[in-house]
């Protein structure tokens, strides 16, 4: 039977509903239902925080050891299994073996970690070969985000550009996609000086290289050495010495972009022998042997009250102001690092980021962010500065008053966070290569074996061979 | 015939398979097949971004032998190997004669000589490093007690860490010679010693013409293994030097791990290890061939 539309109209069923009631009442029924879904997740939207939403999971962490990162996380796992219901595992490999292990988890076909922290200097590698998870989700998901978390505000601009967002379609940094937190330190590198032996020699706080070399030279006296450095085969010469006083020097280190094959390094420039030439300088007014030094040496003549200037990273230099590791820990300073006649001082930005492996369940995934809420949140970044003298991570730490007066360098190193300059050759994969190879060859020169001009000639050809290998230069 | 039987029947049927079976196997899975995979990845090489392999032929062995880090890594490795193990051979040998006099106390300082040998080499090197430290090692403060001002930096001067290197590795593999040369030699008959003795031969004649001789296979057995070692050093270079200071102390195992572990080239580090291996395998069969080693009876 048709009905009025010329339709056929439904079967008549012993209720009498008809096919046109029949649509009716369904569409009504389905834009209630639609109607009450949007109710619904609206409703989880609006949900409030709920901590315990993963309780029962177990979270895997992967951190580098030797610069005190697990200790906080360490002491709240209780709290954590308390609040969260999650037990945390913690893993800390030293710098080299945490890389390698990084690769395979991540190349596995499951990760054994839930939570990897990556060196900033890394990320082109790991992120850009897309193996961590995207974390915007997460991040706008009120019911696993506590609503002070404050990402991106509290944290540096420049930070998240470098270990939190990534362009992994263009291979970049930055964008809008967030891969990794900032944790669970970061860092840049500050001139740490002996505010008494300045003080007793006249001396005002070095401004410009120039008045560096001059002040070591003249505190040179006795058993105390004027300068300290990392000047051993180490890829630290590279990132801390020589990189602070080249980019401060005015220096660019790369002209071209890797997309155009045209990414040529200016490693035999004015600037970089220049630069290079300074470490030899202050390698005369150095601890003996500091051909051969790396963090623990250098830091450690300096906490001893062997050495009267140093750069260094803050974070690995925080342990000088803290009295239990520290003979001079009441006599030093920070100050940024010096500049030049027209450039100011531009530090590296260094800093790690903690990410979600893609290569997980979604579940271990979705216990691993409630962990990582946690332990790149406000509360914990100041728990681990205050404790271990890290770096942190967010400003609001960075400007904690109580913190900045027990930690007077706090303010210099917050500074030196928000200026800080990427390495630029962090773009891409060969970077540690490159970095190897210049610390090799500046370190001929700090122990005499060749010129600054030589090791500069030398790291130059050195750097065009693996650039053009990689496909960087033609 | 009863199952049990037939069972039976087959296994001894196939006795040698199946004892040597399982050890086969166990060879097959973790000898054979990773040297098979580590030489078809030597034609490729990661991209880490792309995550895929990239076929490059013989670009990576093209690549190595023009390579002067290569070549100078072959030196290093060659002065560590022949140095060492001379010095080790000749020390281990004196020392395994010297305590088969059998003094008082011997047995302590035995146990004592060969605690080297039972560490870590990684922690051996971190262990020198401390000692050889220029401020406050104890090596340096020794030498300043003894008059010296100006001891060497050992880890910072090319002119001295490739032979401070050789150094500790003496240091810490002397006694492995020691142990094998010793336990040959407690072995002897002593009746041969006793003739000699009635006959008039002075101590110098009996270890040069009885005792060398007769110990010789253990000795050879001991410098080859050694040797072997000593070709693949690369923790002992990790933990002290890094292969540094430059490239001074860059052995070609060192540097096959920093292209694998630290730059993630890992075709480039599977086609040095294949160099390594031919190296090694046409350097110890010409050295079993050329060294005479006397059966004893």
């Amino acid at each position: 039977m048709k009905d009025t539309n010329g339709e056929n109209a439904v079967d008549s069923i012993d209720s009498g509903v008809n096919r046109r009631d029949f649509l009716k009442v369904g569409a009504t029924a389905a834009a209630v239902a639609g109607a009450s879904s949007v109710g619904m997740a609206e409703s989880a939207t609006a949900a409030s925080y709920n901590p315990k939403k993963f309780a029962g999971s177990t979270v895997k962490i992967l951190l580098v050891d030797g610069e005190r990162d697990q200790n906080g996380i360490k002491d709240k796992i209780s709290y954590i299994k308390k609040t969260h219901g999650i037990t945390v595992e913690v893993t800390a490999l030293a710098l080299g073996a945490e890389l390698e292990k990084i690769q395979s988890v991540l190349h596995a076909p499951t990760s054994e970690y839930d939570i990897i922290d990556n060196l900033g200097f890394t990320v082109s590698g790991v992120v850009g070969g897309g193996l961590y998870t995207k974390l915007n989700d997460y991040i706008a998901n009120k019911e696993v985000t506590d609503s002070t978390y404050n990402y991106p505000a509290d944290f540096p601009e420049g930070q998240l550009d470098y270990t939190s967002r990534y362009d992994v379609a263009n291979n970049k940094f930055g964008g809008k996609d967030v891969y990794l937190i900032p944790g669970v330190h970061s860092g840049s590198v500050i001139m740490f000086y002996r505010k008494d032996l300045l003080s007793a020699a006249g001396i005002a706080v070095p401004k410009n290289w120039d008045d560096y070399i001059d002040a070591a030279r003249k505190l040179n006296v006795g058993s105390v050495s004027g300068t300290s450095m990392i000047g051993g085969n180490d890829v630290s010469l590279i990132l801390v010495d020589w990189y602070a006083r080249f980019a401060s020097m005015g220096g660019k280190l790369m002209s071209g972009t890797p997309g155009a094959k045209n990414y040529k390094p200016n490693l035999s420039g004015a600037t970089a022998v220049r630069s290079v030439q300074h470490m030899i300088d202050c390698a005369e007014v150095s601890p003996k042997g500091v051909g051969s030094f790396g963090f623990t040496e250098s830091v450690d003549a300096f906490s001893r009250g062997d050495v009267a200037l140093m750069l260094c990273w803050s974070t690995i230099a925080g342990s000088a102001f803290n009295t239990a590791t520290s003979k001079v820990a009441s006599k030093i300073g920070a100050a940024q690092i010096p500049g030049d006649a027209n450039t100011s001082g531009r530090p590296i930005r260094g800093g790690w980021g903690l990410g979600i492996p893609k290569n997980l369940p979604q579940k271990r995934k979705d216990a691993a962010w409630m962990v990582m809420q946690y332990i790149t949140g406000a509360a914990f970044d100041s728990y681990q500065f205050d404790n271990y003298q890290t770096d942190p991570n967010r400003r609001s730490t960075y400007a904690n008053a109580a913190l900045n007066k027990k930690y007077p360098y706090l303010k210099v190193a917050g500074q030196a966070m928000e200026n800080a300059k990427m390495l630029d050759v962090a773009l891409i994969p060969e970077c540690f290569e490159l970095v190897g190879e210049a610390a090799r060859e500046f370190n001929l020169a700090i122990i005499g074996s060749q010129t600054a001009k030589q090791a500069c000639a030398n790291a130059q050809a050195s750097w065009e061979k693996i650039l053009k290998r990689a496909g960087h230069l033609a | 015939m009863s199952k049990t039987t037939k069972s039976e029947s087959f296994l001894l049927r196939h006795e040698t398979k199946t004892l040597i079976g399982p050890a086969l196997l166990y060879l097959a899975v973790f000898s054979v097949f990773p040297l098979l995979y580590s030489l078809g990845i030597s034609f490729f090489e990661f991209d880490r971004v792309a995550g895929k392999w990239n076929f490059l032929g013989l670009g990576n062995y093209k690549e190595i032998l023009s390579d002067k880090v290569f070549w100078s890594s072959i030196v290093v490795t060659a002065l560590m190997v022949g140095v060492a193990l001379i010095v080790e051979v000749i020390a281990g040998v004196s020392l395994a004669i010297f305590f088969g006099q059998k003094l008082k106390g011997s047995k302590f300082v035995r146990a004592i000589l060969i605690t080297p040998m039972i560490l870590n080499p990684v922690v051996v090197g971190l262990m020198w490093r401390a000692l050889l430290n220029p401020q406050w090692g104890l090596l340096n403060w020794f030498i300043g007690l003894i008059g010296i001002d100006n001891p060497p930096i050992w880890l910072a001067d090319p002119k001295w860490t490739l032979w401070t290197l050789i150094f500790v590795d003496i240091w810490q593999w002397t006694p492995f010679i020691f142990v094998v040369v010793f336990a040959r030699y407690q072995a002897l008959p002593i009746d041969v010693f006793e003739s000699a003795r009635v006959d008039g031969a002075s101590p110098l004649k009996v270890i040069r013409y009885i005792t060398l001789p007769l110990v010789s296979s253990a000795v050879v057995f001991a410098a080859i293994f050694r040797g072997i070692d000593s070709f693949r050093t690369f923790d002992l270079v990790y933990g002290l030097t890094f292969g540094g200071p430059g490239r001074a102390t860059t052995t070609l195992s060192f540097y096959s791990f920093e292209n694998g572990f630290v730059y993630y080239r890992y075709g480039f580090s599977s086609a040095l290890s294949y160099i390594m291996v031919i190296m090694a395998t046409i350097g110890f069969t010409l050295l079993l061939k050329w060294i005479p080693v006397r059966r004893s009876h």
